[in-house]
C-alpha cells in the first residue's frame, strides 16, 4: 500500500528559523501529530551551517559573516560546514520515525536508500548522477548535493543540499582557512570537485528541480506526497527551539 | 577534519588529560555519546595505548561513529600540544 506524506514548500527563511523547524517537524511527526514529510527550503538570508561536533571559532570567519550579512548556525546533524546560497542552493528535509518500514538501522546503509531518491531526482533532470558513501552524491565525480543525517526523539531527520549554483570565491571568504596561502588552492580545489544543477543544465528551473526530487522520493519510496502545510503546534515549537536552542550563544558556541 | 582541544596535568607523569573537546566533521550516533566519550579520556594517562583502551571501550557501545576511526582520534590527542 502507497504511504502518504506530506509535502512542505514553503520558500526561503532565516537559519534560524530553517533548523527549528526541522526539528520542530521531526518532534511532531515521532510524537505522531504530523505526517511523514518532506520538505524544500531555501535560506534567506544565505547562512553558514557548521556541523553539531565542529567549532565556530574554528570553521568559521565571522566577522566576515558579519559584513556579508551571513547568519551562522550550528546544526542538528554532524558533518562539514556548509555556505548555503540563497540563490545557489535548494535544501530538502525529510522526517519520519526511525521505526519506519524499511530503513536500515545503520545510518551509513540509510543513506544510500534515501539518497538514491535525489538520484533518481538528478537522472530524471538528464544529471547523470550517482551515489558516493558516506553521504555524497556526484556528478562525473563531482558534488552536487551533501547530506547528513540525525536520529533522535525516536526519528530520523535528514537534510541535505541540492547545489544550484557554488562560488567558491564567496564560500571561502566566509569560511576559515588554515592559512592565506593556501585559499587560492581551496577554491581552486572546490572548482574541479564540485558542479551545480546551473552547471550541469546550463539553467536553473527550480521548480522542475524541486518536482524530480519529490517524485525520485515517490518512486524510490512507493509514496505519494500530498502539498500540505505546517501545523500550528510545529509553528509554535520551532518558535521556542529558534529562540531557546539555535538562536542562542549557548548553542552556537557549543564546541 | 578531526580536532582537538586538550588540557594536560603535567604535574604527573605521564602527564593526565584534564580537560578535552573533540571538534570536527564526523558523525555520531547518538550525537550526545560525544559528551560520554570525552568524559572517559579526562583522567586518562596521555600516552598512547592508554587513549586506545578507552576509545575503543567507547566504541564498543550501542554507537555509530563515521568519519572518526579508533586510530585517527589516539592519533589526533596524541598530536596535540596541551593547548587551552
Amino acid at each position: 500500500m502507497t504511504t502518504r506524506w506530506r509535502l512542505l514548500q514553503h520558500g526561503a527563511r532565516s537559519a534560524y528559523e530553517n533548523m527549528a523547524l526541522d526539528e520542530a517537524i521531526l518532534r511532531c511527526v515521532t510524537e505522531g501529530t504530523s505526517p511523514y514529510t518532506l520538505r524544500f527550503y531555501r535560506w534567506q538570508p544565505s547562512a553558514v551551517s557548521i556541523g553539531y561536533f565542529q567549532g565556530v571559532e574554528q570553521e568559521v570567519d565571522r566577522q566576515a559573516c558579519a559584513t556579508q550579512g551571513v547568519d551562522v548556525i550550528r546544526r542538528l546533524t554532524g558533518g562539514g560546514a556548509v555556505y548555503h546560497d540563497y540563490d545557489g542552493e535548494i535544501t530538502y528535509s525529510l522526517s519520519i520515525p526511525e521505526s519506519y518500514p524499511g530503513i536500515p538501522r545503520k545510518v551509513l546503509d540509510s543513506y544510500a536508500l534515501l539518497c538514491s531518491a535525489l538520484v533518481v531526482g538528478f537522472e530524471s533532470l538528464g544529471v547523470p548522477a550517482e551515489f558516493k558513501p558516506i553521504n555524497d552524491i556526484l556528478v562525473r565525480g563531482k558534488k552536487i548535493s551533501g547530506n547528513a543525517q540525525t536520529r533522535r526523539f525516536g526519528g530520523i531527520l535528514q537534510h541535505g543540499t541540492l547545489l544550484c549554483e557554488v562560488d567558491p570565491h564567496r564560500m571561502f571568504t566566509l569560511l576559515k582557512v588554515p592559512n592565506e596561502k593556501i585559499r587560492d588552492k581551496l577554491i581552486a580545489g572546490v572548482e574541479e570537485r564540485v558542479t551545480s544543477i546551473g552547471r550541469e543544465l546550463g539553467e536553473v528551473d527550480r521548480e522542475r528541480v524541486t518536482r524530480a526530487m519529490v517524485d525520485g522520493f515517490a518512486e524510490v519510496l512507493d509514496i505519494e506526497l500530498e502539498p500540505g502545510e505546517l501545523t500550528d503546534e510545529e509553528l509554535a515549537l520551532a518558535e521556542e527551539l529558534r529562540k531557546e536552542r539555535y538562536e542562542s550563544d549557548a548553542w552556537i558556541f557549543k564546541r | 577534519m578531526l580536532r582537538v582541544r586538550l588540557a594536560l596535568d603535567e604535574s604527573q607523569d605521564p602527564p593526565v588529560i584534564h580537560s578535552i573537546t573533540l571538534t570536527g566533521d564526523f558523525f555520531m550516533h547518538p550525537e550526545e555519546a560525544i559528551e560520554d566519550l570525552e568524559q572517559r579520556l579526562v583522567g586518562a594517562p596521555w600516552e598512547a595505548e592508554a587513549i586506545r583502551a578507552r576509545v575503543e571501550a567507547f566504541y564498543e557501545n550501542d554507537v555509530q561513529v563515521i568519519g572518526a576511526e579508533v586510530a585517527d582520534l589516539v592519533h589526533i590527542i596524541m598530536s596535540a600540544q596541551g593547548q587551552e
